[in-house]
């Protein structure tokens, strides 16, 4: 049977002190193996399950991986991955999302001129995060201003949404949703552009 | 239940730990679990931390993790290798922002927008 095994750290985890039980299930997997973490990368399509997995988290995931490897590959092989996955039933539900994520990237007017066209697997995203916007005391009005909206594939804005939320290295540890709550409209708004250029909608 | 001490194990172990930790990272993002990221995150800085506090600074031993087949592996040592390897450490960015392997990507865009205008200061 192989060990269980407990990590201390020398500051107070901020996760608790049992975290790490689980985490792995062999110390020896770990110990030594460093000789296999240099490898070159690696692309294969990912693994889609025929049956639909039972837990929410873990059909994301799958439709996460296969949207994000269709829209970094090309030719045969992504045209061979996009068809099989359309002949499984149960991503049936997800086919739009996938598909605009595959659009290719649009000017920031293109992004603001496909608002409000309910374009299936796009959303319309507010640059200066609404919650945010009301707070500073933003009327209605100005938030849903088209200046502040942009059309986007969906799962772009799952990635945008996320990152917010994500503790970041760049704001010492903060999520740029904490590192921003005290900073003004305007920044806000720069951060919100640079996010759309980098994320290449 | 054997217990580990991070100030105890050989710093190799800690870049080995150190990919394992963020490789869960990653697989928490695609399944949008938030807590469990969180948790990573912590457990990411752990290491981290324990690497700066050895002398002359073994961050730099995550510069092999430049190569790593995870790309979340390889954005997370680029970020907290940029105090003591920027050069390799933005070229790394660059790299993976120009990649187009989403949501890494985007984030090391953020990442380097964020150094350009004195936001990221790496320590």
């Amino acid at each position: 049977m192989l060990p269980e095994i407990e990590v201390v750290a020398s500051s107070e985890p901020a996760s608790g002190s049992d975290f790490w039980s689980g985490f792995w299930s062999s110390l020896d997997s770990l110990i030594g193996s460093i000789g296999n973490i240099q490898r070159s990368p690696s692309d294969d399509p990912p693994d889609i399950p025929n049956s639909r997995p039972s837990r929410s988290s873990t059909r994301i995931g799958v439709v996460r991986a296969i949207s994000n490897w269709l829209a970094r590959n090309a030719g045969l092989l992504a045209d061979v991955c996009f068809g099989f996955q359309r002949s499984i039933e149960w991503l049936q539900d997800y086919q739009d999302v996938i598909q605009a994520n595959r659009d290719p990237p649009r000017t920031l007017k293109e992004l603001m001129d496909g608002v409000g066209k309910k374009r299936p697997g796009y959303d319309d995203h507010h640059i200066l995060e609404q919650t945010a916007a009301e707070r500073w005391g933003l009327t209605r009005s100005e938030i849903d201003d088209p200046s502040n909206l942009v059309s986007i594939p969906r799962l772009k804005h799952y990635q945008i949404t996320g990152w917010y939320a994500k503790p970041n290295r760049d704001y010492g540890g903060l999520s740029p949703r904490e590192f921003l709550s005290d900073k003004g409209p305007e920044i806000r708004r720069a951060w919100g552009y640079a996010h759309c250029a980098c994320l290449r909608f | 239940m054997k217990r580990v001490v991070l100030s105890d194990m050989p710093t190799s172990d800690l870049v080995a730990l150190f990919a394992q930790i963020v490789v869960g990272q990653d697989e928490a993002d695609l399944g949008g679990e938030l807590s469990k990221f969180k948790r990573l995150f912590a457990r990411m800085m752990d290491v981290s931390n324990e690497l700066k506090s050895r002398t002359g600074d073994q961050r730099v031993e995550l510069l092999q993790l430049f190569s790593h087949p995870n790309m979340q592996v390889r954005l997370q040592a680029a970020k907290l290798t940029m105090a003591v390897a920027p050069v390799e450490a933005r070229a790394q960015l660059e790299a993976i922002a120009a990649s187009k392997w989403f949501p890494q990507a985007g984030d090391a865009g953020m990442s380097l927008w964020n150094l350009d205008n004195g936001v990221f200061k790496p320590t």
